[in-house]
C-alpha cells in the first residue's frame, strides 16, 4: 500500500457572494459524500479543510535568518485550500479518488508520501 | 547460428523478455540491466555453439537469474527477494537451455507502464522506445534534437517517477482502460509524427521509423480487437511503406502527391489494407482509422494510376468533425483545391488566418503552393519566404528553396 496526499489548490474567490455561498454548500456536501464513499470502499483516509489564505502566515528562511510574513508563501490565485491523505495500492487508484474531489476552479496535486520505514527512509 | 543472426534473434526477443522481467521485479532498470546481462552472456555462450530452440526463453531465465543474483548481493533489496516466489534458480547457466519455459507475455503491461498519463508525453515516447524497443539513448536523443546526457536524464527522471509515484505494474482495470489506452495511442502518435512526417524526412528522425513500426505492429498484435489500435498500426505501416520515396537523392523532401509510387512497399500497403478491413469489421470508427484511410486512398495511386481526391476530401471532412485542428484543416484545404480548384483551396486557407497559423509553417507552405497554382508568383514567393523563416527541417527547407526558385524564375 502507498499513501498519497491529495492537495486541493483552488481559487477561493469563487466562493464569494451569494452565488458563491451556494457553491460552497454544494462543494462541502460533495466532500461529505466523498468521505462516505471512501469509508464504504474501505479506504483509510484523513483530510482537513484549511481556513482562507488570508489567515496564512509564512516564515521564510535565508542563510539561517528568518523573517515572518503575512500571507501564503506563493503569490498564486490558487491557494492550498485543503487536503486528503489516502492509503491505496497505486497511483491509478489515487487518481481515481482524486478525480472525485469537488473543485469548482483550480487544480489537484497528487504526491506520494515518503514512507516512515522502508528501503529509502 | 551466425553472429548477426544471433544478434537479430536477441533484439527480436527483447520486448517480451524485458516486459516479463519488469512485470516480475516491478522495476524498469532491473529489467533492462537483466536483459543486457543475459544478452551478453548469450553472445558469448552461443558464439560457437548451437543456440537453444527458444532464445527468448533462454534470455528470460538467464536475465531473471542475473537479477536475483544481483538482488541477493544488494542487501538493501532484501525485502524484494523475500517477496519472490521460491523456485529452482540455483542451476548452472549452461543447463538453462534444457528448460523449455514459456515467457509470460507481459509486453502490454510494459507498454501501459511506459505510456502512463502521469509521465509527460515526450518522456513517454522516449521511455517506450528505450525500454520496450531497446533503442539506444543516443538515437532517441538525436530524434528529439537533444544532447544525449539530457535525454538520459529525462529517461532516468521518468523511471524514477514510475518507481516513486507508485505507477502500477498491472494492466489497467476496465474502468480505466479507455483513458490509459488513449495515453498509449497518443504516445505512439507522437512517435509516428517524429519518425514519419513527410516534412521531417531528414536523417536523425527518419531512423526511428522501423522502431515505431515495430511498436505499432506489437500493439496491433496485443490488442487485435481495438479498431483504433489497428488504424494507427495501418497508418504507421503506410508511412513506412513510402520511406524510399520520401526524399530525393539530394535529401530534398518530395510531397506525397509527387512521389514515385514505384518505390512504395507493396507488402506494407497490403498489410495496412488488411488491418483496415479488420478495423472496419469491428464497427467503430475513429480518427486514427480516418487518417489511415486517407493514406490508404493515396496509396491506391500505385494500383489505380490516379488519386481519388473526392474520396480524400470526404475523409478530411469527417476527420474535421472528429478531431479538428490546424493540420487537418490545412490538409483539407489543399485537398479541396484538387477537387474544386486552387481558388477554393486558398479561400479555405485564408479562412483559417489568424495569430495561431501566422507562426505555423505548413499554413504558409500550403498558401504558397496554391498561390503559385493561381499564377500569383509574387504572393507565392512571399509565402515561401515566410515558410522558410519558420525553421523547416533540412529536407523541407531544400524543397521550399527549390519551389521559391521556381516561382522567382
Amino acid at each position: 500500500m502507498m499513501q498519497y496526499m491529495l492537495m486541493i489548490h483552488e481559487d477561493e474567490s469563487v466562493y464569494a457572494g451569494p452565488e458563491g455561498e451556494k457553491l460552497l454548500a454544494e462543494t462541502l456536501a460533495a466532500h461529505m459524500a466523498l468521505g462516505e464513499a471512501l469509508v464504504a470502499a474501505g479506504v483509510s483516509y484523513s483530510g482537513e479543510r484549511l481556513k482562507p489564505a488570508s489567515t496564512a502566515t509564512t516564515i521564510r528562511w535565508n542563510r539561517g535568518e528568518h523573517q515572518i510574513h503575512d500571507g501564503a508563501f506563493s503569490e498564486s490565485h490558487e491557494e492550498l485550500g485543503g487536503f486528503y491523505i489516502i492509503d491505496v495500492a497505486n497511483l491509478d487508484e489515487a487518481l481515481q479518488w482524486a478525480k472525485r474531489i469537488p473543485i469548482p476552479r483550480g487544480a489537484l496535486e497528487i504526491r506520494p508520501i515518503w514512507p516512515m520505514s522502508g528501503p529509502d527512509a | 547460428m551466425s553472429r548477426g543472426g544471433l544478434g537479430a534473434a536477441i533484439i527480436a526477443a527483447r520486448p517480451a523478455v524485458v516486459a516479463a522481467l519488469a512485470a516480475r521485479f516491478r522495476d524498469l532498470d532491473l529489467a533492462e540491466d537483466g536483459f543486457a546481462d543475459a544478452a551478453e552472456l548469450a553472445m558469448r555462450q552461443f558464439a560457437d555453439a548451437p543456440p537453444p530452440a527458444s532464445i527468448g526463453g533462454w534470455l528470460h531465465v538467464a536475465g531473471r537469474r542475473r537479477i536475483i543474483d544481483r538482488l541477493r548481493r544488494e542487501a538493501r533489496l532484501a525485502e524484494l527477494i523475500a517477496a519472490q516466489p521460491e523456485d529452482a534458480e540455483g542451476e548452472e547457466m549452461q543447463a538453462i537451455s534444457l528448460f523449455d519455459e514459456q515467457i509470460p507475455d507481459e509486453r502490454l503491461r510494459l507498454i501501459f507502464i511506459c505510456c502512463h498519463p502521469a509521465i509527460s508525453p515526450e518522456a513517454r515516447v522516449a521511455l517506450t522506445l528505450r525500454v520496450v524497443c531497446g533503442v539506444p539513448t543516443e538515437r532517441i536523443a538525436a530524434a528529439f534534437l537533444m544532447a544525449t546526457p539530457a535525454m538520459a536524464q529525462r529517461l532516468t527522471r521518468a523511471k524514477a517517477k514510475i518507481r516513486e509515484a507508485g505507477v502500477p505494474f498491472e494492466t489497467p482495470p476496465p474502468h480505466l482502460w479507455a483513458e490509459r489506452l488513449q495515453s498509449v495511442l497518443a504516445t505512439l502518435e507522437i512517435g509516428y509524427a517524429l519518425a514519419f512526417q513527410d516534412a521531417a524526412g531528414s536523417e536523425p528522425t527518419a531512423d526511428l521509423g522501423p522502431e515505431v513500426l515495430r511498436l505499432a505492429d506489437m500493439l496491433a498484435e496485443l490488442l487485435p480487437d481495438d479498431p483504433e489500435v489497428l488504424g494507427l498500426a495501418a497508418l504507421v505501416q503506410l508511412a513506412e511503406a513510402r520511406r524510399a520515396a520520401r526524399v530525393d537523392g539530394a535529401g530534398r523532401m518530395i510531397p506525397l502527391s509527387e512521389q514515385d509510387c514505384g518505390l512504395w512497399d507493396d507488402r506494407l500497403i497490403g498489410s495496412a489494407a488488411r488491418l483496415m478491413q479488420r478495423a472496419a469489421a469491428l464497427g467503430r470508427s475513429g480518427p486514427y482509422q480516418l487518417m489511415a484511410a486517407i493514406h490508404l486512398t493515396h496509396a491506391r495511386r500505385k494500383a489505380e494510376g490516379q488519386t481519388d481526391w473526392t474520396a480524400i476530401l470526404k475523409l478530411y471532412d469527417m476527420l474535421m468533425l472528429l478531431r479538428p485542428g490546424p493540420v487537418v484543416a490545412i490538409n483539407r484545404a489543399v485537398t479541396l483545391a484538387r477537387v474544386e480548384g486552387a481558388q477554393a483551396g486558398l479561400a479555405a486557407l485564408d479562412a483559417l488566418a489568424g495569430d495561431a497559423v501566422e507562426r505555423f509553417r505548413p499554413w504558409h507552405a500550403a498558401r504558397a503552393h496554391l498561390l503559385a497554382k493561381t499564377g500569383d508568383r509574387d504572393g507565392a514567393a512571399a509565402a515561401y519566404c515566410k515558410a522558410l523563416d519558420l525553421n523547416p527541417a533540412r529536407a523541407e527547407r531544400l524543397f521550399l528553396e527549390a519551389k521559391l526558385r521556381e516561382t522567382s524564375a
